[in-house]
């Protein structure tokens, strides 16, 4: 057992660390349901109303695909599957991204060299973060649990199977991002490991509800873990089974990580670093060809990822030629897509998500990772040379410009001709396109957000831009789903499909996204780097 | 243009600490200047207000002839910059960081980067994250020597190198003074800068305590004489200090001035063997870090 040695004061020392934002994390996972039954409790006054909107729903690809079936037709049931998303995605993504950062980001840091040469055993870090944050997994649980059958009043047996769901889901995925720490070769590339996997696993989620929703099998929910977590079914015939099936994974998962952290040296990593050129090519020439270098394996990525995903969104819309307004509700939702059919309906939504939040959110992440470089001290290397700063952040902030619109042609092209060659109508690439294409200027006016941030205020600089980003997600989240009226300032309402489009407001954007972008540019030559 | 670098009372403040308090410093062309100072005492910030990296509350400095907070970029082609923790891109080989930095300083001597490459030893085609210590400050080293610039900013550019290493580094500091070039070494390890530097600056707490050529400021401290005499030694030694006698043996520590009228009266009373420790560098710098401590 001495490879644990060590493991109770590492314990400590985590929690020490992170005990805010551990406390922060699990406070945003018990806020969701709660609003959640508030804004569902004032949108049906009736029990008739209730069911209508479940019948309705039952049919709707849109919905149903993000969200799942409906199990149970009663508050709580509706509560549970309107939250199951956010609450999952929430344990998962806090879990994965705690547990890397106590591993693989200790060991790039050279803190966990430092450690282990004290009286602290091989698989005591791995060990310490995997507890902390499995324990606050459940804790979280048993929070949620007693929130939602004392406070709100719901079924005790459903909020327990409700609450188990977050912490099945939370433990899980800790254990899948300990094996890509394992796995990878850096913090960055775990993250990236673990997140991916996520996104995977989600997709596969929701392309099973959808395909079941149209007639496909059923079994494919079923392959993934996220499949799983809706097949619980909280507050109908509670299926206590299903939680043999996570905790088999998490075993499997967590004895994986340790199978291959007893194996691994310090520093290594099952994809190991080759070697490469002794001499830089002719695209290392400067300060784009470094930003390009920096750059282009999450652009490359985001790229290929949405090509794939639209083509699969778009087959699954050609699919739903009913028109929109055999759903009145739908309808007047969606009030400028007046005889479209429900297909294009979902794509429209879908497009917006993939543009306009994906790409933000891509957008964000490429200019902080010019924030990163100046962390890592590279850009004090950079700046004592005759590179200059105006055009040393121009290579970044110009490669993360450039992602919305690539990433806008990926999804908008490869959803339209999918559609096109499915449902012959050809005009549906050039439209999906051009939906696409409205979304980019939101996404560029994050990345001129964050870059007047990293220029005025660059230690807050990350936490702020993705603070705001995930404000103004919620916002548009709350604003689609009734519970609060447009949100003035926010660049994602302004091409959202509920609203008709309206050109000069994008052009309001684009220039809203070149003053934040020069403002930023203006306040990083005033200050002092590194 | 004589003087390649020169600041008047350059401060700089992050938030209460005052990194730098009126820093004096001058570096003349073609000199090989260590800047030598506790830990803490400023020796980082001056480089990067040295750089233009860093603007400086009050003060001013001139690097090359220019303002390096303004002319930075133009400045930048004419020296060259190693700091003392060098971070590399992970994904990035050694040799193509090399050339990176070579191209963004306007180019670099293929033949001398070949040279420099064989002598430190380095792997040019490993990825920088499997570099040790020592091989990213190789990497670093490299590519600034094999530059060709006026002037060479190195900030305790050896640290994690093997001895072998700092051999070759101080060969190449020689070579680069012999070019005409001119260095600002900032370095913990005293025999290196002995061995280098022909001027001395020590910085302590932000400002500039001391300042000259070696040999000038060898003639500050005290040469301690250790000798064996045919008499019984006097009780006392006019200029002499720390006087202890053990039998017809006399130790001593004799001031620079004063080592003339001590030889003489020593001579007088019989020299039968004699040893003579010049002042160190260490001695000198001993007086200022403890002067810290107190």
């Amino acid at each position: 057992m001495q490879a644990f040695t060590g493991t109770g004061a590492l314990i400590r020392l985590l929690v020490r660390r992170d005990r805010g934002a551990l406390a922060l994390w699990i406070a945003v996972m018990l806020a969701f349901p709660p609003i959640n039954a508030a804004a569902l409790a004032r949108m049906f006054a009736s029990t008739e109303q209730m069911q209508a909107f479940v019948r309705e729903t039952e049919g709707n690809l849109l919905i149903v695909a993000f969200h799942g079936p409906i199990h149970a037709a009663t508050g709580a049931g509706l509560v549970a599957w309107r939250s199951l998303l956010q609450v999952v995605f929430a344990a998962a993504l806090g879990s994965m991204l705690f547990v890397i950062r106590h591993t693989r980001a200790e060991e790039d840091a050279g803190r966990r060299e430092l450690v282990g040469a004290g009286a602290v055993g091989r698989l005591a870090g791995l060990t310490a973060a995997l507890a902390v944050v499995i324990v606050a997994d459940v804790a979280a649980a048993a929070l949620l649990a007693g929130l939602l059958a004392l406070v709100v009043g719901f079924p005790v047996a459903g909020s327990i199977a409700f609450a188990a769901t977050l912490a099945a889901a939370g433990a899980l995925f800790a254990g899948l991002a300990a094996v890509a720490g394992e796995v990878a070769s850096s913090a960055t590339s775990a993250r990236k490991l673990a997140i991916g996997a996520f996104a995977g696993l989600w997709a596969v989620r929701m392309l099973g509800n959808a395909g079941e929703a149209a007639g496909g099998p059923g079994w494919v929910s079923w392959l993934s873990p996220l499949g799983w977590a809706g097949e619980v079914r909280a507050y109908a015939d509670e299926r206590w089974a299903v939680f043999g099936l996570f905790a088999a994974a998490t075993v499997g998962v967590v004895a994986l990580a340790y199978g291959l952290a007893a194996r691994r040296d310090l520093g290594a990593g099952l994809l190991a670093l080759g070697t490469g050129p002794d001499a830089a090519g002719r695209g290392l020439r400067g300060l784009v060809g470094l930003a390009w270098r920096l750059q282009r394996g999450p652009l490359l990525l985001a790229t290929l990822a949405l090509a794939l995903i639209g083509a699969a969104l778009g087959g699954i819309g050609a699919g739903f030629a009913e028109g929109l307004e055999a759903s009145p509700s739908l309808a007047a939702w969606l009030a400028p897509l007046r005889g479209a059919t429900l297909g294009d309906a979902f794509l429209a939504l879908m497009l917006y998500v993939l543009v306009a939040l994906v790409g933000a959110a891509h957008g964000v992440a490429a200019v902080l990772r010019g924030r990163a470089e100046e962390t890592r001290g590279h850009l004090t290397w950079i700046l004592a040379t005759s590179a200059s700063r105006t055009r040393w952040l121009g290579s970044h902030v110009g490669l993360a410009l450039a992602g919305p619109p690539i990433l806008a042609l990926a999804a908008g092209l490869s959803a339209g001709s999918v559609d096109a060659l499915t449902s012959g109508r050809e005009e549906r690439a050039a439209e999906c396109l051009g939906l696409a294409l409205t979304h980019v200027p939101a996404a560029w006016v994050m990345i001129g957000l964050a870059t007047a941030l990293f220029g005025r205020f660059p230690r807050a600089a990350g936490p702020l831009a993705w603070g705001v980003l995930a404000l103004f997600t919620a916002q548009v989240a709350l604003w689609e789903a009734g519970a609060i009226t447009r949100p003035w300032l926010n660049p994602f309402t302004v091409s959202h499909p509920m609203l008709a489009l309206d050109l000069r407001l994008l052009a309001v954007l684009g220039l809203a996204a070149a003053g934040l972008t020069i403002a930023g540019a203006l306040a990083f030559r005033a200050r002092d780097v590194g | 243009m004589t003087e390649v670098i020169v600041t008047r009372g350059l401060v700089k403040t992050y938030g209460r600490t005052r990194a730098l308090d009126g820093l004096d410093l001058t570096v003349a062309a073609g000199e090989v200047h260590g800047f030598l100072g506790p830990n803490g005492a400023g020796k980082s910030t001056t480089f990067r207000a040295l750089l233009g990296l860093v603007g400086a509350d009050a003060g001013e400095a001139r690097l090359l002839g220019g303002d390096p907070w303004r002319d930075g970029p133009a400045l930048h082609r004419h020296l060259a910059y190693v700091p003392g923790d060098v971070t590399l891109w992970p994904d990035l080989t050694g040799g193509e960081i090399v050339d990176l930095l070579g191209r963004l300083r306007g180019g670099l001597d293929p033949r001398r980067r070949a040279a420099l490459i064989e002598r430190f030893e380095l792997d040019p085609r490993r990825r920088a994250g499997t570099y040790s210590k020592g091989n990213r400050q190789k990497v670093a080293l490299v590519a600034a020597f094999a530059a060709d610039v006026a002037l060479l900013l190195l900030d305790e550019p050896t640290s994690g190198l093997d001895p072998l290493m700092e051999v070759v580094f101080r060969e190449c500091v020689i070579e680069a003074r012999a070019a005409g070039r001119t260095v600002l070494l900032s370095s913990h390890i005293l025999s290196e800068v002995e061995a280098t530097c022909d001027h001395v600056s020590i910085i302590r707490a932000g400002r500039i305590v001391e300042s000259g050529s070696l040999a000038a400021l060898r003639h500050l401290t005290r040469t301690r004489v250790e000798v064996e005499l045919a008499t019984t030694p006097p009780a006392a030694l006019p200029g002499a200090h720390d006087v202890r006698v053990e039998g017809q043996r006399l130790g001593c520590e004799v001031e620079a001035e004063a080592i003339e009228p001590v030889f003489r009266r020593l001579a007088e009373l019989g020299i039968r063997a004699i040893t003579v420790h010049p002042p160190t560098l260490e001695q000198l710098f001993m007086r200022h870090y403890q002067a810290e401590a107190r």
